[in-house]
């Protein structure tokens, strides 16, 4: 039964979206614009398809459907119901399902708001986009990545989802963010394509899909964060981001989606950096089919992979579907993206975001190329390498530190052209505050170069930050949070967060791995008492837990365990950690005998709380920055006003015409 | 000048303001930036579509052809064992422990492996147990055969040295104490029979 | 010295600017020097980090909790007790396990590439940008003349058609 609802739903789907690409190509081709509003019929068709397929698969793992080979294999009699629900996306069919319904309601969600203009060529041809892509992936869940293939024999019993995956709620909350973010995408680059292929490639569709843009951006960092949160508490290595391939394949597109966001502004401004604007976000779409495909083919080594390599090739053809439509719509209407202004100055906002734009590109290219590198050089030469944590780590933090200077000073500076006055006038407080962090972390005992100077520039960028914020309240009260730009600084706020504790816990962490006896207390500790009270067995529906009782500094008592799981031969450790603003102490318990003897690892390390409210702030200001602002139609002069009057006037000198940036887009 | 309404492909027309700028050497331009970009990504497409899973990955072992690291220690029976002493002789090295379940179904062929050399007297096993413990090693030869001597490697140095990923391994070393071959999936008799007929042994 | 309009001149509006980057300069000398190697199990956690887990995907040895991972890290502090290097360490990892133990490619041969490559790619981008910004600024700011006042003045009237600013791609 909900195996054939299930199908029906994703042939539904299929079919409606086939039917989307077939009607949208004829209204456009023959310019019989109704059928576009017919074309409204269809995605209601795509997402009603959708949301049978996943009630189907949810009602199939709630209530244990077993002759469903997906619930079989992932489902189990013993997993709470929270977390069967969640099971959807724990393997790989399911989460193309969810991916399925993501991309659907987007689709909803862009025909209801554009209802009004459906019959436009430039919403026609964005609407073509979206139908294409769902066309692939409810396509892709016809063929290989079935999630209702159903058995012929139905076993009593499965052995649930990843033993990693049941043992804590974010595992819930993780897929479904980072989803939103990635699926969500698809929106401004369906825009962007519908641009270049009309093209209109002015700043209407940029101005259209902004806030679209942020809810993407804001869920895809939200997802990130998350997955950096739940692999902390969750795997026993006390870290929250390993480089690994899956974890790049979500943060590629997170770097080429945040320069957009700050470099739309330019073509906002002065109709400038199209081509980069087109680029980086063509990149980010083809970045989350190419995460997709990292992810899920296998090619390149990771603890997180699914590992399925039918699909692999068809992900791989998507993507290169994808670039060649971009690059060949670029290269096409390149003349008319040429921009009649150019960048006037270096010591400008422009030049700044143009910096920027480079420096993100530079970050996502050096990422994208540790990812692939052995995967290129063993089809090159043969040669085997790796490359892993110390490489990125090294080339991340000239770039990152990079970004933190242009964090502090490109909101202090001017459009079109500043002069050394205002901006020393602009960027004297923050750079006090950040002179004011680099002291106080000497004095705390902090030491090393790049942490002293991520340090200082984190304080400069903050400084910068609240300094905006501040100057907007005072001049327009509440309003002065709300907006792109005041929003856009608590977001910097919530950078800078992340960015001090990410120095902090990365270069004062202390590790030691203990060997206690029940009773033994070991003192210092990286400056902490750690009393092993004693081992306790519990028996739960699902697992059996073997936890070892600690108290730290004679107080409050943690449970670090070992789980283990029906389906599973090894015990999954189970961390817990005490939290406090200055540092985390992290237990994890790798080894109890049966006497009781048990081995415990111990890391402290410092700030790694502000990981997780940086990323909530980040969030808020996502919030922040979607309020509209005083809203700005898209020919509204920026600079000082041009007088009708004839030219004998001379015209203003800029650095002296521009006034302070306020609240306002 | 039509708005929204025009055609979807033409451009719009001039007011005649301007004269529109000189397009054929802008759009060159683009063309130029395009092709090389659109190359690169053309070859990453081409090299990741060609590569095989992570997981089936094999990697040949850099010892082949190199001196085989030494082998010094003890025996589960207390004696002092020292690869040295097999010069002159076919050694194959087996990488184990009671625990692993591939080991144990490979264990049989060692035995025909050894059975069949001990006339010629050309040939050694030698085994060398990672992380396990002696008694239960002892009960395991006991029970299945084999009267090889099994090194420990408490420290896990040998394993480490001769590149060990996953147990069960197998390596075959010359009478010149090179090493020849590597077994990694379960080793049978007859497969390293051939190894040592091919190499002229 | 201020000027005629009370604003501080060019030379003492400095003086903050230079107090700063004093303050600064010495904090970070003071700050820079750090202590010694640290304790023995921060050292093999150390060269650990930079020799990948033999069996796990992707994982170093210091991270993983994997059999051969806690064989490598109990291996190293046995090699820092007899005195090796790290390079030396590492070497003799190299020569059992290939290339690919070390999580850093090694700066020599065709894997130096992926150290090269991104530098040369930044140095080159900034270059192209330095560039640019020299031909704009040769070419300097354009004034505005009467018919592009004129064209400003007409598209702002015709903005109601135009609702969304598109442009038409000029």
């Amino acid at each position: 039964m909900n195996a054939v609802l299930g199908r029906a739903g994703v042939v539904l789907a299929f079919v409606s979206a086939v039917g989307g690409i077939t009607t949208v190509t004829v209204a456009l081709s023959t310019g019989r614009r109704y059928l576009l509003r017919q074309a409204s019929a269809l995605v209601a068709l795509v997402a009603v398809g959708a949301v049978v397929a996943v009630a189907a698969m949810e009602r199939g793992l709630i209530t244990r459907d077993f002759s469903l080979a997906y619930v079989a294999a992932h489902g189990s009699t013993k997993t709470p119901a929270v977390y069967n629900v969640a099971t959807l996306w724990s393997a790989l069919e399911g989460s193309i399902l969810l991916w399925g319904l993501i991309l659907a309601g987007y689709l909803v969600a862009v025909t209801v708001k554009f209802r009004a203009r459906l019959t436009d060529p430039l919403v026609g041809w964005a609407l073509l986009t979206m139908f294409v892509v769902c066309a692939f992936f409810f396509g892709l869940m016809l063929g290989p990545a079935n999630p209702f293939r159903t058995l012929a024999t139905v076993p009593l019993d499965g052995p649930g989802p990843n033993p990693l995956l049941q043992n804590n709620i974010l595992m819930a909350f993780h897929p479904p963010m980072l989803y939103l973010g990635y699926v969500g995408f698809t929106v401004p680059f369906a825009f962007a394509i519908a641009a270049l292929a009309t093209g209109r490639v002015g700043e209407g569709w940029l101005v259209e899909t902004r806030r679209w843009t942020l809810f993407a951006w804001g869920f895809l960092s939200t997802g990130i964060v998350l997955g950096a949160w739940w692999s902390y508490e969750v795997l026993g290595w006390g870290g929250y981001w390993a480089w690994d391939p899956v974890e790049n394949a979500s943060f590629l597109p997170w770097l080429t989606g945040t320069a957009y966001l700050h470099s739309v502004m330019v073509q906002e401004r002065r109709g400038m950096l199209r081509v980069w604007n087109l680029s980086l976000l063509c990149a980010t779409f083809s970045l989350t089919i190419l995460g997709t495909f990292l992810t899920r083919s296998g090619v390149a080594e990771s603890v997180h992979a699914f590992s399925d390599s039918t699909i692999g090739p068809l992900l791989l053809g998507f993507f290169a579907l994808v670039i060649v439509a971009t690059i060949g719509l670029i290269g096409w209407r390149g003349d008319r993206l040429r921009s009649p202004g150019s960048v006037d100055s270096p010591l400008s906002r422009e030049g700044a975001f143009l910096a920027n734009n480079l420096l993100f590109a530079a970050f996502a290219f050096v990422v994208l190329l540790g990812t692939v590198f052995p995967l290129l050089l063993e089809a090159v030469n043969g040669e085997r390498v790796s490359v892993g944590v110390p490489y990125f780590n090294r080339m991340s933090m000239p770039i990152g530190l990079a970004l933190l200077f242009l964090m502090a000073v490109a909101p202090a500076l001017p459009w079109r052209k500043a002069s050394g006055e205002t901006l020393g006038h602009r960027l004297l407080w923050p750079a006090w505050a950040g002179t004011g962090a680099l002291v106080l972390s000497v004095v705390i005992g902090a030491r090393g170069l790049a942490p002293l100077v991520a340090f200082g520039l984190a304080g400069f960028a903050g400084g910068a930050a609240v300094r905006q914020v501040a100057l907007a309240t005072r001049r327009q009260g509440w309003r002065g949070l709300v907006g792109r730009t005041n929003g856009g600084m608590v977001v910097h706020l919530g950078v800078v967060l992340i960015a001090v504790a990410f120095a902090a816990s990365s270069s004062y962490a202390s590790q030691r791995e203990l060997r206690l006896e029940p009773g033994a207390t070991v003192r210092g500790v990286a400056g902490h008492t750690i009393t092993y009270l004693g081992l306790e067995e519990r028996v739960e529906d699902n697992r059996t837990d073997r936890i070892a009782r600690i108290r730290i500094d004679g107080g409050q008592v943690y449970a670090p365990r070992l789980q283990r799981f029906p389906n599973g031969s090894q015990e999954i450790g189970r961390p817990s950690v005490r939290s406090t603003a200055v540092e985390d102490v992290y237990l994890a318990l790798l080894e109890a005998q049966p006497g009781g003897a048990i081995r415990l690892r111990v890391i402290v390390m410092p700030l790694v709380l502000w990981l997780w409210v940086g990323g909530a702030t980040i969030a808020f200001g996502c919030v922040l920055a979607a309020f509209p602002g005083r809203r700005r139609r898209g020919t509204e002069p920026t600079s000082a006003p041009v007088p009708t009057v004839a030219a004998s006037e001379p015209p203003v000198p800029a650095s002296e015409a521009v006034p302070e940036p306020a609240g306002v887009a | 000048m039509t708005g929204p309404a025009a055609d979807i492909f033409s451009p719009v027309d001039d007011d005649g303001a301007d004269p529109p700028p000189p397009r054929p050497r802008r759009r060159r331009v683009a063309v130029w930036v395009a092709a090389p970009v659109a190359v690169v990504l053309a070859l990453l497409v081409g090299v990741l579509a060609t590569r095989e899973p992570a997981s089936d990955r094999v990697t040949r072992s850099p010892l082949l052809g190199q001196v085989a690291p030494v082998i010094e220690g003890e025996t589960v029976d207390g004696n002092r064992f020292d690869l040295d002493r097999y010069a002159g002789r076919w050694v194959l090295v087996n990488f184990f422990a009671t625990w692993c379940v591939p080991c144990r179904r490979e264990h049989p062929e060692l035995v025909r492996f050894a059975a069949e050399h001990e006339a010629a007297d050309d040939a050694s096993v030698v085994s060398v147990m990672f992380q396990d413990d002696a008694a239960a090693v002892r009960r395991f030869f006991q029970e299945k055969g084999g009267e090889w001597p099994v090194v420990e490697d408490p420290t896990g140095e040998t394993t480490l040295a001769y590149g060990v990923v996953k147990l069960p391994e197998s390596y075959l070393i010359s009478p010149d104490g090179v090493v020849q071959a590597k077994f990694t999936s379960s080793v049978t008799a007859a497969r390293v029979d051939r190894v040592i007929t091919e190499l002229g042994g | 010295m201020a000027r005629r309009d009370g604003s501080p001149s060019v030379g003492a509006r400095r003086i903050p600017w230079l107090i700063l980057g004093v303050v600064v300069v010495s904090a970070l000398t003071v700050g820079a020097r750090t202590g010694g190697a640290g304790s023995r199990e921060d050292q093999v956690r150390a060269i650990a980090a930079t020799i990948k887990c033999p069996q796990c995907p992707g994982q170093s040895s210091a991270t993983s909790d994997a059999a051969t991972a806690t064989a490598v890290r109990t291996d190293i502090a046995r090699r820092l007790e007899a005195g090796q290097s790290a390079d030396r360490i590492r070497d003799s990892y190299v020569r059992s396990y290939g290339e690919s133990v070390l999580l850093t490619p090694a700066g020599s041969g065709a894997s130096g590439l992926v150290w090269a490559v991104p530098v040369a790619v930044v140095v080159l981008a900034f270059a192209a940008l330095g560039f640019a910004f020299h031909r704009w600024r040769a070419t300097g700011s354009a004034v505005p003349t009467d018919a592009d006042r004129d064209l400003v003045v007409g598209a702002m009237q015709r903005s109601h058609v135009d609702a969304h600013g598109e442009g038409d791609g000029r």
